[in-house]
C-alpha cells in the first residue's frame, strides 16, 4: 500500500503544529508526513483501546491517514483537528470493517446470528463520571505544574515532552518524571487503589 | 522482558511511545503471537486513552473556573464604577421637578448591568461546558 511511503524518517524541523496543519490543508505532503509522525502513535492506542489487535490497528490507522489526506485533496477538509479527526475517522474505519467482517461471517454460517461488535459505539469514552470524579481528587493533590504539565502532555494535541519543557520552562528530563509520577498516581488511582 | 510474556513497563513504554522503533516491533511481534500480552496491552491502551480524557477534563475545568472569576470581576468592577458614579452624579434640588426618565436611572442602571453580566457569564459557561463534552467524546 502506498501509506508507507507516508512515513519519512523523522527531520528536526523548527515548525509548530499549527503551521504543519496549515500547509497540510494547502496540500504540503511534507506538513502531512510531520503530522503523522507526531499523531499517529495516538490513533493506533485509541484502536487498541478498543481491542483491535495490534496489525490490524496499524494498518487502520494508516487507512485513516489516507482517508484524510483524499479528503483534502477533493477540497472536503475545511480544517484539520489533531490527533482527534484522525482518531474518528480510525474508529469508524475499524467500525465498518468489524460490521462487513460480521456480515461476511453470517453468510457463510448460519448460526452466527449474534455476532459481537468488537468496536460499539464511535462515541464510548473510556471514563465514566465516577472514574472522573476519582482523577479530578488525584489531579487536585498534585502541584499546579504538575498538573499543567500533565495537562500539556497528554490534552489537546498532547505535546512531547521536549515540546511541555520548552512551553513551562523546565528540562525534557524534569518533565518526563513528572509525566510519569502523575501517570502513576492516576494509574494507582483508577485501577482501584483510591475507592 | 520475561522469556513467556512482556514486563508490563514493556507495555506501558510501548503505549505511551516511549519506545525505540526496535523494542516496539519486540512488543508488536509478541503480543501477535501472545493473547495473555495483547489483553494486557488493550488495558494499557485504555488507561492511556482514559489518561488523555482527564487531561481534556481538566483543562475544560481550570478554562470554566478561569473564565467565572473573571465575569465575577469584570461584574464587581462594573457595581464598582456605578457605586462611584452614583456618588458623584450631581443631585437636584428637592423641589425641582425632574422626569422619570433620568431620574431613577443611575438607580436602575446598576443591577441591569450587572444582570446583563451575569447573562453572558452563563452564556459562557455554556459554551464552556459544550466544548468539555466535545472534547471528552474527542
Amino acid at each position: 500500500m502506498a501509506a508507507q511511503a507516508l512515513f519519512l524518517a523523522p527531520v528536526v524541523r523548527a515548525v509548530t503544529s499549527e503551521e504543519d496543519t496549515a500547509r497540510a490543508l494547502g496540500g504540503d505532503m511534507v506538513a502531512w508526513n510531520a503530522l503523522i509522525a507526531k499523531y499517529n502513535r495516538r490513533v493506533v492506542v485509541a484502536l487498541l483501546a478498543r481491542g483491535v489487535p495490534i496489525e490490524r490497528a496499524k494498518d487502520v490507522a494508516q487507512d485513516s491517514w489516507l482517508r484524510l489526506i483524499e479528503q483534502q485533496r477533493a477540497g472536503n477538509l475545511r480544517e484539520l483537528k489533531l490527533p482527534a479527526l484522525a482518531v474518528t475517522q480510525a474508529i469508524f474505519l475499524s467500525i465498518d470493517a468489524a460490521r462487513r467482517d460480521s456480515r461476511e461471517r453470517a453468510t457463510h454460517d448460519d448460526e452466527a446470528e449474534h455476532v459481537v461488535d468488537p468496536c460499539p459505539g464511535a462515541d464510548l469514552r473510556m471514563m465514566s463520571e465516577e472514574r472522573f470524579a476519582i482523577a479530578d481528587r488525584v489531579l487536585s493533590k498534585c502541584a499546579p505544574s504538575a498538573r499543567k504539565v500533565f495537562e500539556l502532555a497528554y490534552g489537546g494535541e498532547g505535546l512531547s515532552h521536549a515540546d511541555v519543557a520548552t512551553r513551562v520552562g523546565l528540562s525534557t528530563q524534569r518533565v518526563r518524571q513528572i509525566v510519569c509520577e502523575v501517570r502513576k498516581l492516576l494509574r494507582v488511582a483508577l485501577e482501584g487503589g483510591d475507592r | 522482558m520475561t522469556g513467556e510474556h512482556l514486563v508490563s513497563s514493556a507495555l506501558e513504554a510501548y503505549v505511551a511511545g516511549e519506545l525505540d522503533a526496535e523494542m516496539s516491533a519486540v512488543v508488536e511481534s509478541h503480543v501477535a503471537v501472545c493473547s495473555a500480552c495483547a489483553t494486557r496491552l488493550t488495558g494499557e491502551a485504555q488507561l492511556e486513552v482514559a489518561f488523555a480524557e482527564v487531561a481534556d477534563r481538566s483543562v475544560a475545568q481550570r478554562e470554566r473556573v478561569s473564565t467565572r472569576r473573571s465575569s465575577f470581576a469584570a461584574g464587581v468592577a462594573i457595581a464598582m464604577a456605578a457605586s462611584v458614579m452614583l456618588f458623584l452624579a450631581p443631585r437636584g434640588h428637592a423641589d425641582e421637578t425632574v422626569s422619570p426618565a433620568t431620574a431613577p436611572s443611575i438607580a436602575f442602571e446598576r443591577p441591569t448591568l450587572v444582570e446583563a453580566d451575569a447573562s453572558t457569564a452563563s452564556a459562557q459557561l455554556d459554551r464552556s461546558g459544550d466544548a468539555a463534552m466535545k472534547l471528552g467524546r474527542d
